[in-house]
């Protein structure tokens, strides 16, 4: 027996240690990245630049949070990118077109994103697709009808102050950035506070003995898809915001930036395991690296082969250490 | 006649922890059937997969007619003549027969290259005519019947010029006139000259179509008899073994206890067949049976994990509907698998988390968790348990097999499960920890908790059950009480055969 408490304990040692670098692994290399940058590059330390990157990091934060939820309980969300393009096309249009006021605009997207979100989930948790279809499926479909919507032009002329939304500041702290910490902090705690949060961790981490303990993982799997495109059109309005103009186009390069800020963020593909904070950190930390890019003048393209190499090797590693 | 074919010599193979093989050796010569019998665990499966280059041998020499012979892989095996019939078939469902037999080394024409699918049905006919078997090539292989997929996979054995068969247990899913036609075609491979290694549980197939038996037992050699000079309770003896002394479970006392859990004709694909019992408050009720014997299956119906056709279930003496495993729950059943990584835990997630899974609203306060008494309980359970975990926020998957079986125990105790079904309740643990489970059943048993032990360890059941109930081919055989539970006797009732002729009936 006394053989035996010993061999936990040595097992418990490696343990944290592997778990506390799988944990922070991103914080640690972040805060790595942004030293070198700040040492090596004038431009970067510019205290402008650097409220840019996290203004510019925040709506995109906010969307990867709620692609969080879908990867979190196993899933995967490919449809956040028209998504994005409804909200800001449909935004704009009952706005700018039919005069209604901003926040009964708002409110419809986001009824319109639930309902997404539901079919997503239901296709996917009932219907017992694999989500990558399902939603790649609706992805297609929503981008049809926001074409037919609106023959594919940008609707402009947002009134200015909705502005404030995605360029506004509270004293010399950009809004956008608020709303990413308010929307973590409330994320954070539900994640880890309620009963209801827990058991998204539990149905990615085992979905047969979560069913079997009686959770209704159902209703989990499809919420999460709902969380996410709620929180996926938060951030399309962010981003529609800055232009004042509604744009089809606005969310299709985004999946990938999306999916690379989750995986960075130390949330497993397995599902059942991940931090709201890590995905926060995983936005940023993408985003510092695509402002590096600009200042370094790297063309567009190479910032793709860039990012595809990052994703690359942070699913590399994933799937190669968090197997059990 | 005489000659060997093949000769293994003194094989070991070890496994992490576990000596599998343990310097066995083995002959088998032209034109015979030659059975290997043991337990679950004895290594028959292990020394065969040696043979057909699935894994690799620590030491030890393989001959084939007497020249010692490399096998490194399944391509090597396939070389010298040696293919093994798995018990679950490899074959396509979506390819034809003749597409199956032939896969990964497809006829193919001159010129342009394309596959000549004409030449493969082709030979495939030839093959069958020779076994006399009617199969059409041209059907796909999943319209078959399980029985007729076995024909497939030993013609595409026969395809290879195979000389040495290994067909593991060959007739388990076979009706009786399948294993006539089977048996008819092993007769066919014998003329030919052809040797067939047979792996079974069923000794009294053994009498019909071998001509030697060998016995392994614990990774060891144990002998080989002609089979028409053996003798079945011999051969039962000989793969039991020696009696070692396994401290009994003591009588159970309350016999007038309530019956919690009463099943009544449950019957369940084809591995549950019209099985009924009863166990009682505190009493512990062992299944034991041979790997495939429908144990696990009558306990994942019971649970609604699989669905059963027809039969009733009575909790505490009333007639209870499961239809989810969440109804089992609520019911009070509670059903430790033996896949605990798979059905038990989330193993990312640490003690706590684990335990309080199956209790979410118990330690909700509004929409939050209440962590003090989520915590509070766990902790009781850690101590009641002795859980060894350095921290309740340890992951699971850094406990050793047995503290991870405690946690999914805890698990449903706080949920105040009654009935608590255990499947293999010690595989993977170690033998001081198996000792503590064991002294936890007891504990339980004597709470009041009706308990069921599914086992394939025979010195398990005997040390821990008061009743044990033998289950073979999906059906009860034998039940035993007090002083009838021992090794033969189970192993009597678990093997199929005549059991009012003390010989392998023919």
């Amino acid at each position: 027996m006394f053989e035996l408490d010993y061999k936990e304990k040595t097992k418990r040692y490696s343990g944290g240690i592997k778990s506390f670098l799988s944990d922070w692994m991103i914080l640690i290399l972040f805060i790595a990245l942004v030293t070198i940058c700040m040492l090596t590059m004038s431009k970067f330390r510019d205290p402008k630049n650097l409220f840019n990157i996290i203004r510019q990091a925040s709506f995109i934060a906010i969307i990867s949070m709620g692609e969080f939820f879908v990867i979190l309980t196993g899933n995967m969300d490919m449809s956040i990118s028209s998504i994005i393009g409804m909200v800001s096309i449909f935004f704009a249009g009952l706005v700018v077109t039919m005069g209604l006021p901003v926040w009964l605009a708002v409110l419809i997207v986001i009824l319109m994103s639930i309902i997404v979100g539901i079919i997503n989930g239901v296709l996917t948790v009932i219907g017992k697709m694999p989500s990558f279809i399902a939603t790649l499926v609706v992805m297609n479909i929503i981008r049809g009808f926001n074409f037919i919507y609106s023959g594919g032009l940008p609707i402009s002329g947002l009134p200015e102050g909705f502005n404030f939304l995605g360029a506004g500041y509270v004293g010399v702290v950009p809004f956008p950035m608020i709303l990413m910490f308010i929307i973590a902090i409330i994320l954070y705690v539900f994640t880890t506070q309620t009963s209801l949060g827990r058991s998204f961790y539990a149905v990615g981490g085992n979905y047969e003995a979560s069913k079997l303990s009686g959770i209704n993982v159902q209703f989990v799997g499809i919420l999460a898809f709902v969380i996410c495109a709620v929180l996926t059109s938060i951030g399309a309005l962010g981003l529609t915001s800055k232009t004042l103009a509604g744009n089809i186009a606005l969310g299709d390069e985004l999946l990938f930036d999306v999916m690379t800020i989750v995986v960075l963020g130390g949330t497993s593909l397995m599902g059942g395991r991940g931090r709201i904070f890590g995905v926060v950190i995983g936005a940023l930390f993408l985003q510092v690296i695509s402002n590096v890019m600009v200042l370094m003048s790297i063309a567009t393209p190479w910032q793709w082969v860039v990012k595809g190499i990052i994703l690359v090797t942070v699913v590399l590693i994933d799937s190669n250490t968090k197997r059990d | 006649m005489d000659s060997k074919v093949l000769e293994m010599r003194n094989i070991s193979k070890s496994f992490p922890g576990v000596k599998a093989l343990d310097d066995v050796s083995f002959d088998l010569k032209a034109g015979e059937v030659h059975a290997l019998v043991g337990e679950n665990g004895a290594g028959k499966s292990t020394l065969m997969k040696v043979l057909a280059g699935i894994y690799s041998k620590d030491s030890g020499a393989i001959l084939i007619n007497g020249n010692e012979v490399k096998i490194e892989s399944v391509r090597d095996a396939q070389r010298l003549g040696i293919v093994m019939i798995h018990q679950e078939l490899n074959l396509m469902n979506h390819l034809t027969v003749a597409e199956n037999i032939f896969i990964g080394r497809e006829y193919k024409k001159k010129f342009p290259l394309f596959l000549d699918a004409g030449k493969q049905i082709k030979k495939t006919r030839e093959i069958f005519s020779e076994l006399n078997i009617d199969i059409d090539p041209t059907v796909k292989v999943g319209k078959l019947t399980v029985a007729k997929q076995q024909m497939v996979e030993i013609a595409k054995a026969l395809s290879y010029d195979s000389k040495i068969l290994i067909m593991d247990e060959p007739t388990a899913s076979l009706t009786d006139s399948e294993i006539e036609d089977l048996f008819r075609i092993v007769r066919t491979l014998k003329e030919e000259g052809r040797s067939i290694i047979y792996i079974s549980h069923r000794l009294e197939e053994l009498k019909i179509i071998s001509d030697r038996i060998t016995v392994m037992r614990d990774g060891r050699y144990i002998d080989t008899v002609k089979t028409e000079e053996a003798d079945i309770d011999d051969v039962i003896k000989m793969m039991v073994g020696r009696e070692i002394f396994v401290k009994k479970q003591e009588p159970f006392k309350n016999e007038d206890a309530p019956v919690a859990l009463k099943v009544e004709n449950l019957s369940a694909g084809r591995m549950v067949k019209n099985v009924s019992f009863h166990v009682r408050k505190g009493e512990i009720l062992g299944f034991a049976g041979l790997m495939g014997a429908g144990r696990t299956e009558v306990a994942r119906a019971i649970f609604a994990a699989e669905n059963y056709e027809s039969g009733d279930i009575y909790i505490n003496g009333r007639k209870v509907k499961i239809k989810t495993p969440n109804d089992a729950v609520k019911a009070g059943i509670a059903y430790l698998s033996e896949d605990r990584r798979r059905y038990g835990l989330a193993l990312g997630m640490n003690v706590d988390e684990n335990i309080s899974m199956a209790n979410m609203k118990k330690f909700s306060k509004l929409l939050f968790i209440d962590f003090k008494k989520s915590f509070t309980n766990s902790q009781m359970q850690r101590e009641k348990l002795d859980i060894r975990t350095p921290s309740l926020k340890q992951r699971t998957k850094f406990l050793s097999g047995g503290n991870q079986q405690k946690v999914v125990l805890a698990k449903w105790l706080t949920r105040d499960s009654e009935i608590i079904i255990f499947d293999e309740p010690t595989r993977g643990i170690d033998v001081g920890a198996k000792n503590e489970i064991y002294k936890l059943l007891n504990n339980l048993a004597q709470q009041g908790k009706a308990i069921i032990v599914i086992s394939s360890e025979l010195p398990e059941i005997i040390r821990t059950c008061h009743r044990v109930l033998v289950m073979c081919e999906g059906r009860i055989t034998g039940e035993l009480i007090g002083d009838e539970i021992d090794q033969n006797t189970i192993m009597q009732y678990a093997i199929k055969r005549d059991i009012n002729n003390g010989r392998l009936s023919s």
